[in-house]
C-alpha cells in the first residue's frame, strides 16, 4: 500500500469516467503522433528518393520541378527532349565555366515516356548500375541477375547508326511521311497540330504519338541490347523473375489503338534490390531499346543527321563538388538547348508548401490535446466533491496535505501517461493497419514500428501537461476540511 | 503522567448567529493504559472532543497533551503525522474505503505512519484472523456485515501500533449481540497491546465494560 496503489485504486473505481479523460488525451496524442509519423515518413522518402540525382539536365521548356518530379518520381509526363549532346558534353567534361571543365561524377542518360504494365519504362546505360550512387546506399545493388549490357560506347555507336540512317532515309521518305518523321523524333511528346495526317489516332497516353504506319525494324536491335533491369517492386508485383520477357505495350489494354513494341521486347537479366524510393517502380532498358521503340528513336528532321541529335527526356548528373554544382548552373544559363535543375532544391520548395497545411493540422492536434487536458481537470475537479469523505478518512489516518495533493496529481498524471500511450499506440496500429493502404493512395510507405524519439518526448510532455492539469483538482483536494467530512451526513 | 492531560479547553463555533460552545472541558486526565468510557448528551461535545486529542480540529484556548506532545501546538502537518504515529480512530460508520479489500483497508493505517514494507501486512494478517476475518481479508466492504465491517475498521486502529485508540460511538450501527462482542474485542487488543482507549458512547452497559466513565455534561456544567 503507497500513495500510488490508492491513486490507481480510485482510478479504477471512476472507471468510465477515467476511460473517456484517458481516450481524449489518447486522440490529441495519436493525432500528434500521427502527424509526426506521417511526415517523418515523408521527409525520409523524399529524402532518400533524392539520394544520387544531384542534378538533372533536362529541356529547356518546361519548369525545373516537372523535369525533377518526372525523373525522380516517375511522375507526369517528360516536360521534354535534350539532345544526346549535352549529355555528351557533360560526361566528357567538354561543358566549361570560365575556361574550366566542370567535373561530375556521372551523366546518366535517360529516356522515359512508355510503361509496362504500369510501370514506367526508362533507357539508359549501365552506368545507371556502376555508377549512379545513392549516398551511404552506395551503388543500386542486385537481388538477382545483374546488369545489362549497353554503356555509353554502345549507345554512342547505336547513336552514329542512327544518324546515318536518318540521313539516308530521311530523304527517301521526307516528303511522303512528313509526321512519321516528326513523332519519330520525339521520345515523348505529340506532333505538332498541323501535321497532315489522315486519321488522327486517339491515344489514352498523352505526349507519345505513333503515326498510323508503325515501322517495325525488329532486325536492327541485338539480343543484347534487348535486356531488361526491373526494380524491386515491379518484380514483386508482377511475379517477374530472370528470364520474363517485357513486351512495353503502348497505350491502355483497353484502348483499341494499344499495341505492344514487339520490337522492343526485352528479356530480364537483372532484379534490383529494394530501396524504398521510385526505383523500386521502374524498369531500366537499354536507351537503344528504348529508342527503337516504334519511332522513339532519332532526330529531328530540321536538325542536323548527327548522333548528337538523338533525343533523351534528362540526363542525371552528379557534380563532384558544390563549386561544380554552382559552375554546372551557371554553365546552363546561357544555353538554349537545356537547363538544369536541382531535385535538392526542388522538393524541399515543393513540400515547404505541403508543410504549411500539416503545420495547420499540427497545430489543431495540439489543440485536441490542450482541450483534452482541461477535460481531465475538469473531470477530476469534479469527483473531488464525491470524494470529500474518502479524503477527509485519509486524512484522518495521518494522510498530510501534500500526499493528498499527491495521490490527485498522480491520477491526472497516469491519466495523461495512459492517454499518450494509448495515443501513440493507436497511431502504430493505425500505420500497421492502413499502412498499404495509404502507401497505395500516396505512395509514401510507413513503418508502423518506427518509434521515434519525438514519441517519448510526446508522452514526456503529455505526462507534464496531465500533471499541471491535475493542480487544481489536487489543489482543492488538499483544501478538503477533515472533520466536516469525516460521517456520511454531510 | 498522564497519557492524554486536557487543561482549560474550548472549541467555539462562530458559524451562525449566536456562538455556540462545541466542546468545553476545565481538567481531565487519562492515564496510560487507561480505559474510558466518554459519555453525555447529545450535542454535548463529545465528537469534537475526539476531533481535538486527534488534532483533526484545533481549540480556541486551552491545552492537549498526549504522551507528552502539546497537540494544540502543533501546525497541521505535525498534527497529521502525530495522528498517524500516535493515535487510531474508530468511527460509528466504519470510515471504511470502499474500493479496497478489507486487508488493504487495515494496511491504509499504516501507510501513513511508516509507509509501506512487509511489517504491516504480516501485522494486518495477524490481526484480521484474530478478530475472526481470516477467510475475507480479500472482499470488500461492501461484502461484509455491519459487525464485519468494524471488526475491520479496528483492526485499521490498530495496526500501526498507536498508544491511543479513539473510538466514536464503534457500536451504534449495531444491534446489541453484535455490538458486545466487537466491543469485547476491541477492548481485550488493546488491553495486550497496552493501548489507552477513549470510547464514546449512548449505552451505559457498553460504558460498565470499560475501566472509567467520563461524562462530559458533568465536566461541561463543571467549566
Ligand atoms: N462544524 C460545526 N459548525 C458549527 N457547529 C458545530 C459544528 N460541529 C459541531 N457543532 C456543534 O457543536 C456541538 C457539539 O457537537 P458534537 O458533534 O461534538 O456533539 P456530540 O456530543 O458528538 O453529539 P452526538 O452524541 O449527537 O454525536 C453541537 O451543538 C453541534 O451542533
Ligand atoms: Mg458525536
Amino acid at each position: 500500500m503507497n500513495l500510488f496503489a490508492i491513486s490507481a485504486r480510485s482510478l479504477r473505481v471512476r472507471v468510465l469516467s477515467t476511460l473517456l479523460t484517458t481516450l481524449s488525451i489518447a486522440l490529441g496524442a495519436g493525432l500528434l503522433a500521427a502527424i509526426w509519423l506521417l511526415m517523418g515518413e515523408v521527409d525520409r522518402k523524399y529524402r532518400t528518393s533524392l539520394q544520387g540525382y544531384g542534378a538533372i539536365v533536362g529541356p529547356k521548356e518546361g519548369a525545373p520541378l516537372s523535369l525533377v518530379l518526372n525523373t525522380v518520381f516517375n511522375l507526369g509526363a517528360s516536360p521534354g527532349i535534350v539532345p544526346l549532346s549535352v549529355y555528351e558534353e557533360i560526361r566528357e567534361g567538354r561543358i566549361r565555366f570560365n575556361n574550366r571543365p566542370i567535373p561530375v561524377r556521372y551523366a546518366i542518360p535517360q529516356a522515359r515516356g512508355d510503361h509496362y504494365r504500369g510501370f514506367p519504362l526508362v533507357g539508359t546505360t549501365d552506368e545507371m548500375f556502376f555508377k549512379f550512387t545513392r549516398g551511404d546506399a552506395g551503388t543500386l545493388r542486385f537481388a538477382k541477375g545483374a546488369p545489362f549490357a549497353f554503356g555509353h560506347e554502345e549507345l554512342m555507336a547505336f547513336a552514329k547508326e542512327k544518324a546515318r540512317e536518318h540521313a539516308e532515309g530521311g530523304e527517301a521518305h521526307a516528303e511522303a511521311r512528313p509526321q512519321t518523321a516528326r513523332s519519330g523524333a520525339r521520345p515523348d511528346h505529340d506532333p505538332p497540330a498541323s501535321a497532315p495526317q489522315a486519321s488522327p489516332p486517339a491515344h489514352g497516353e498523352p505526349g507519345h504519338v505513333h503515326g498510323p504506319e508503325c515501322e517495325h525494324d525488329h532486325e536492327a536491335l541485338p539480343a543484347r541490347h534487348r535486356q531488361a533491369v526491373v526494380g524491386a517492386e515491379v518484380a514483386r508485383k508482377l511475379r517477374i523473375d530472370l528470364g520474363y520477357r517485357i513486351v512495353p505495350m503502348h497505350g491502355a489494354p483497353e484502348d483499341p489503338d494499344a499495341h505492344e513494341h514487339q520490337e522492343a521486347a526485352c528479356e530480364v537479366v537483372g532484379i534490383l534490390a529494394a530501396t524504398g524510393t521510385p526505383i523500386d517502380r521502374a524498369i531500366y532498358v537499354p536507351l537503344a531499346a528504348f529508342l527503337a521503340m516504334d519511332k522513339h528513336v532519332a532526330i529531328r528532321p530540321e536538325q542536323a543527321a548527327e548522333h548528337g541529335n538523338v533525343a533523351l527526356s534528362a540526363v542525371v548528373v552528379e557534380p563532384r563538388s558544390t563549386i561544380a554544382a554552382s559552375w554546372l548552373r551557371y554553365a546552363f544559363q546561357t544555353r538554349m538547348d537545356g537547363q538544369v535543375a536541382w531535385p535538392g532544391i526542388e522538393i524541399p520548395q515543393l513540400l515547404s508548401v505541403v508543410g504549411s497545411a500539416t503545420d495547420v493540422l499540427r497545430v489543431v492536434s495540439y489543440v485536441v490535446l490542450l482541450v483534452a487536458a482541461i477535460g481531465l481537470m475538469v473531470a477530476l475537479y469534479n469527483t473531488m466533491n464525491e470524494r470529500r469523505r474518502e479524503i477527509a478518512i485519509l486524512r484522518s489516518l495521518g494522510a498530510r496535505r501534500h500526499q493528498i495533493a499527491r495521490i490527485v496529481l498522480y491520477e491526472a498524471g497516469a491519466i495523461a501517461a495512459a492517454g499518450a500511450l494509448l495515443g501513440v499506440a493507436l497511431c502504430h496500429g493505425a500505420a500497421w493497419l492502413l499502412g498499404a493502404w495509404v502507401e497505395h493512395q500516396t505512395g509514401v510507405a510507413m513503418d508502423w514500428a518506427a518509434f521515434s524519439p519525438m514519441e517519448g518526448w510526446l508522452i514526456l510532455g503529455a505526462v507534464v501537461l496531465g500533471c499541471v492539469a491535475g493542480i487544481a483538482p489536487a489543489f482543492k483536494a488538499s483544501r478538503t476540511p477533515v472533520a466536516d467530512h469525516l460521517s456520511p451526513t454531510t | 503522567m498522564a497519557m492524554i492531560a486536557i487543561r482549560n479547553l474550548t472549541k467555539t463555533y462562530r458559524r451562525g448567529p449566536e456562538p455556540v460552545v462545541a466542546c468545553s472541558v476545565h481538567h481531565l486526565d487519562i492515564q496510560p493504559g487507561e480505559q474510558v468510557a466518554l459519555i453525555g448528551r447529545s450535542g454535548t461535545g463529545k465528537t469534537t472532543l475526539l476531533h481535538l486529542i486527534a488534532g483533526i480540529l484545533v481549540p480556541d484556548a486551552g491545552s492537549i497533551e498526549v504522551d507528552g506532545v502539546p497537540v494544540h501546538q502543533l501546525s497541521e502537518g505535525q498534527r497529521d503525522r502525530f495522528r498517524a504515529a500516535t493515535l487510531g480512530l474508530v468511527f460509528q460508520t466504519f470510515n471504511l474505503l470502499q474500493p479496497f479489500t478489507a486487508l488493504e483497508n487495515v494496511l491504509l493505517g499504516a501507510v501513513f505512519s511508516q509507509g509501506g514494507g512487509h511489517g504491516p501486512r504480516e501485522h494486518a494478517e495477524q490481526l484480521l484472523q484474530r478478530v475472526g476475518l481470516g477467510d475475507r481479508m480479500h472482499h470488500r466492504p461492501s461484502e461484509l456485515s455491519v459487525g464485519q465491517q468494524q471488526r475491520v475498521a479496528i483492526c485499521r486502529a490498530l495496526v500501526h501500533d498507536p498508544k491511543v485508540v479513539l473510538a466514536d460511538e464503534p457500536l451504534g450501527n449495531q444491534d446489541k449481540a453484535t455490538g458486545r462482542e466487537v466491543l469485547q474485542l476491541l477492548l481485550e487488543l488493546a488491553r495486550e497491546g497496552g493501548k489507552t482507549v477513549v470510547m464514546v458512547t449512548h449505552d451505559p452497559e457498553s460504558a460498565a465494560a470499560l475501566q472509567r466513565t467520563v461524562d462530559l455534561t458533568a465536566l461541561r456544567r463543571a467549566s
